[in-house]
């Protein structure tokens, strides 16, 4: 049921990103499709262009276009290890070519996006992440049209103290651009004004939300009784693997009967798999490589504590798949789905005694872990695409505004 | 006369599966690629084990004897040729029928059993030495430990047990400027005599043949034995020590490396100051001159020849550990599935693919490896040792077996409609 617009609320839509479910290599596409296909629901007429589509896309009310850079690298790099540890030696070479081949496909799909732009009208220009930040700086002038630029991760994030200056330009240049600029939560908001010069005015909160609908609900008994705690997520610097580790040696000294999973796969999998035997938990860690949709939900089913080390993240869809099974949820302090999720238990990814200490406390009262698991099965329901993309509608409705009293 | 000791060891491994992963443990014990460990011992078979013990027997055969050879065959690769190349079985049985070969002693499962429990050390010796007798009648004399691993105590363990020789590696740690041509005591032991493996030599063939031949520059048996009978006069044994399949396998039919060996016995023999020995008809011979001491052990493995290349980094030791910590709760349940399961983790291979040594270059470790990366191979075998770890933690009264059964067949069946 499509709802009738307001006039003078923007209508059109372009939205410029990098990948689209089922195609995703991370979060992004996943949070792309929700907010787009909820505002298509909301009766915006969204067109999203994307370096290449692979046909198998679903039909979900969103105009899906094509800039056809088929050799588009992904996002965040490339997560497979034998690839990752074969040029592990020179890591700083690895990502600045890395990093060179990604600002190039950038600067093509930007010219791709300026032609469209060109060719039809769009009331706003919407681009996410840096890779699509060109793009929408060329799009919106292209269109004329205001520019929004959505952090779902900035280089800040994902890279540390080795941020590379290239991207960090770019997204620069594209808050400079920008009418208004959407952070994922209040903390990506927080790192942004931190790491980059803002204009705080500009910025806005529109959090992500989980999948729609219950999951699967485990069948029988358990085949583990003993309690398993989770690591989800991509096994790079950012998400803290090693922290994970840490905090399992300490635990493991008082509670040898916890099993420890280790669930995906990145450019530290082999690293991780020895730092483990190093500090002694290799017989209670146990390592899954990459894990496909399937296997992630059995993973969740399978464990008591789902536990996210991340430095930095600035949302963390993860917390919220985990809550929804009934998992018990510690993050990052340095996290924004922490925002979403009240009853998440929270603590410092750079104190593994912390977290030890969190996961000694969860794991030792069974009536601790059901108040979790209830609470987080609750949180994670309330939070609904629908919810998100008002937020978002009524941010490009603030532009639109402004925009008629500069007229 | 000084004798050539000419000596083989056969083996292969059961292979894990890559995919056992964790979502399995608990639910199957399916540890084992089936597939891969058929494929591999038929391909091995055809090239190797068949025709060049052929090779080997015809030559007892032509000189009445006067060739000898030494094998030790595992019990893993044993089990391999009852299920999948009995034709292999049958052509070293009609080897060791000629007399003019013999068996040598070792571990069942290839594994580091010295090095991890001494009574699983013994109990496997014991075992394969009952075994070597039910398969081809005869008792070994002599006894080889796993990988050439050579130690003060792994020495005694053979002297205790009766064998008259133990094989070692000619290593500069263990010789200690003694002849590696010499026979030797070793440290504490009254019996047992100490052959070692001339590396020099012994390389020749397993490592530079296939070089010589690419060179243009061949090398042919005559010349060999010239080299060999350049030893000096006072030499007692040169030890001839390798891998089996390093004649078909590791070196190619095509490398002329069966013809190599088919024409060394008579370019032996034709020297006038060479004959052949097994290492008991050595040990029998040949007064020992000295004594040998290792209180850390020598192998015959890379540069190193110590244990590293099985428990040099942390992945290696926290397998082995996390293996040997296991065995009392798998002697307890009594039962014998879990223990051949046991066994056959012990197997020294699975260490060896988690070898970190030279993983970025790309050599012998990496030639032997069925996994993409030492990594792969370490978290498959823990998934394996965690399952195993939960089975003999079983009480037997809580034990539903019927069920286990039930559902193991019936994955297996499943697994032979879909292959």
């Amino acid at each position: 049921m499509l709802e009738v617009r307001a006039p003078g609320v923007p209508r059109r839509v372009l939205m410029l990103g990098w990948e689209y479910p089922p195609h995703i290599t991370g979060g992004l596409g996943t949070a792309c499709q929700g907010l787009a296909s909820a505002l298509a629901r909301r009766g915006v007429d969204v067109t999203f262009l994307l370096p290449w589509l692979h046909a198998d896309e679903p039909d979900d009310g969103v105009r899906l276009v094509a800039a056809g850079i088929d050799d588009a690298p992904a996002p965040y790099g490339d997560a497979t290890p034998a690839k990752a540890h074969a040029s592990a030696r020179s890591d700083n070479t690895r990502r600045a070519r890395y990093a060179g081949n990604m600002v190039q496909a950038a600067a093509r799909f930007a010219a791709s996006a300026a032609k469209l732009a060109w060719r039809e009208t769009f009331d706003v220009v919407h681009a996410h992440d840096w890779t699509a930040v060109p793009a929408g700086i060329a799009a919106a002038a292209s269109a004329n049209a205001p520019l929004v630029v959505h952090v779902h991760s900035c280089e800040h994030d994902r890279s540390g103290p080795s941020a590379a200056p290239e991207i960090v330009a770019i997204e620069q240049a594209g808050f400079d651009a920008a009418s208004r600029i959407v952070c994922v939560s209040r903390y990506t908001a927080s790192v942004v004004r931190k790491h980059y010069d803002v204009d705080p005015a500009k910025l806005r909160v529109v959090h992500n939300a989980g999948p729609a609908g219950r999951v699967r609900a485990r069948r029988g008994r358990r085949r583990i009784a003993e309690p398993v705690v989770l690591f989800l997520g991509r096994l790079t610097y950012q998400k803290g693997p090693e922290r994970f580790l840490e905090a399992a040696a300490i635990v493991s000294q008082t509670r040898s009967d916890v099993r420890f999973v280790v669930a995906g796969t990145g450019d530290l999998y082999h690293r991780t798999i020895e730092r483990a035997a190093a500090l002694g938990v290799g017989a209670c860690v146990h390592f899954t490589g990459f894990l496909g949709a399937a296997d992630v939900a059995r993973a969740y089913r399978e464990s008591d504590i789902y536990v996210m080390p991340s430095v930095s993240e600035p949302f963390g869809i993860a917390p919220i798949e985990a809550a929804r099974h009934g998992v018990a949820v510690l993050v990052s302090e340095n996290s924004g789905v922490a925002e979403v999720l009240p009853s998440a238990i929270t603590f410092d990814p750079h104190d593994s005694a912390d977290l030890a200490a969190a996961l000694l406390r969860v794991l030792s009262s069974t009536r601790l872990r059901k108040r979790l698991a209830q609470r987080g099965r609750t949180e994670a329901a309330a939070l609904r695409w629908e919810t998100q993309a008002k937020n978002l509608d009524a941010v490009y409705g603030e532009i639109a505004r402004a925009d008629g009293e500069s007229l | 006369m000084t004798s050539v000791v000419l000596y083989f060891h056969v083996h292969q491994p059961f292979r894990l599966r890559r995919e056992y992963s964790f979502f399995d443990i608990a639910r199957n014990a399916r540890y084992f690629d089936e597939p891969l460990n058929e494929k591999i011992v038929r391909r091995v078979a055809e090239r190797s084990y068949v025709p060049t013990t052929n090779v080997l027997r015809r030559a007892v055969e032509r000189t009445d004897g006067r060739f000898r050879v030494a094998v030790s065959i595992t019990g893993t690769v044993l089990d391999q040729w009852e299920r999948w190349a009995p034709e292999a079985l049958d052509a070293f049985r009609a080897l060791v029928a000629t007399g003019g070969a013999e068996l040598v002693a070792e571990t069942s499962h290839h594994s580091l059993a010295s090095e991890g429990d001494e009574a699983e050390f013994r109990a496997q010796v014991a075992a394969h030495t009952a075994r070597l007798k039910r398969t081809f009648g005869v008792a070994p004399k002599s006894f080889r430990n796993t990988e050439l691993v050579f130690s003060d105590r792994a020495a005694r363990v053979a002297d205790d047990l009766g064998f008259s020789a133990i094989l070692a590696e000619g290593a500069k740690r263990l010789l200690r400027g003694r002849s590696t041509y010499s026979l030797h005591h070793a440290s504490g032991c009254d019996r047992v005599a100490v052959l070692t493996r001339s590396y020099k030599h012994s390389d020749d063939i397993a490592f530079r043949f296939a070089d010589r031949q690419r060179s243009g520059n061949p090398l042919t048996p005559a010349e060999f034995a010239g080299e060999l009978a350049a030893v000096p006069a006072r030499a007692q044994a040169i030890g001839l020590f390798m891998d089996f399949e390093t004649a078909g396998e590791h070196q190619h039919e095509s490398s002329g490396i069966l013809r190599f060996f088919d024409g060394l016995p008579e370019a032996i023999l034709a020297t006038g100051r060479l004959d052949f020995a097994t290492p008991s008809e050595a040990a029998a011979r040949y007064p020992r001159r000295g004594t040998v001491q290792a209180s850390r052990p020598v192998s015959w493995a890379d540069q190193e020849r110590d244990l590293s290349a099985w428990l040099g980094n942390d992945m290696q030791q926290t397998a082995h550990g996390a293996l040997y910590d296991l065995l009392p709760a798998v002697r307890a349940s009594g039962r014998a599935d879990l223990m051949r399961w046991w066994r056959r983790l012990s197997t020294s291979d699975h260490v060896y693919y988690m070898c970190t040594k030279h993983f970025s270059d790309g050599d012998v470790h990496k030639y032997f490896s069925p996994y993409d990366a030492p990594h792969t191979a370490f978290v498959a075998f823990m998934n394996a040792v965690e399952d195993l770890r939960r089975r003999a933690a079983v009480e037997p009264r809580r034990r539903r077996p019927s069920r286990r059964v039930r559902s193991g067949r019936a994955v297996v069946a499943r697994r032979r409609v879909t292959a």
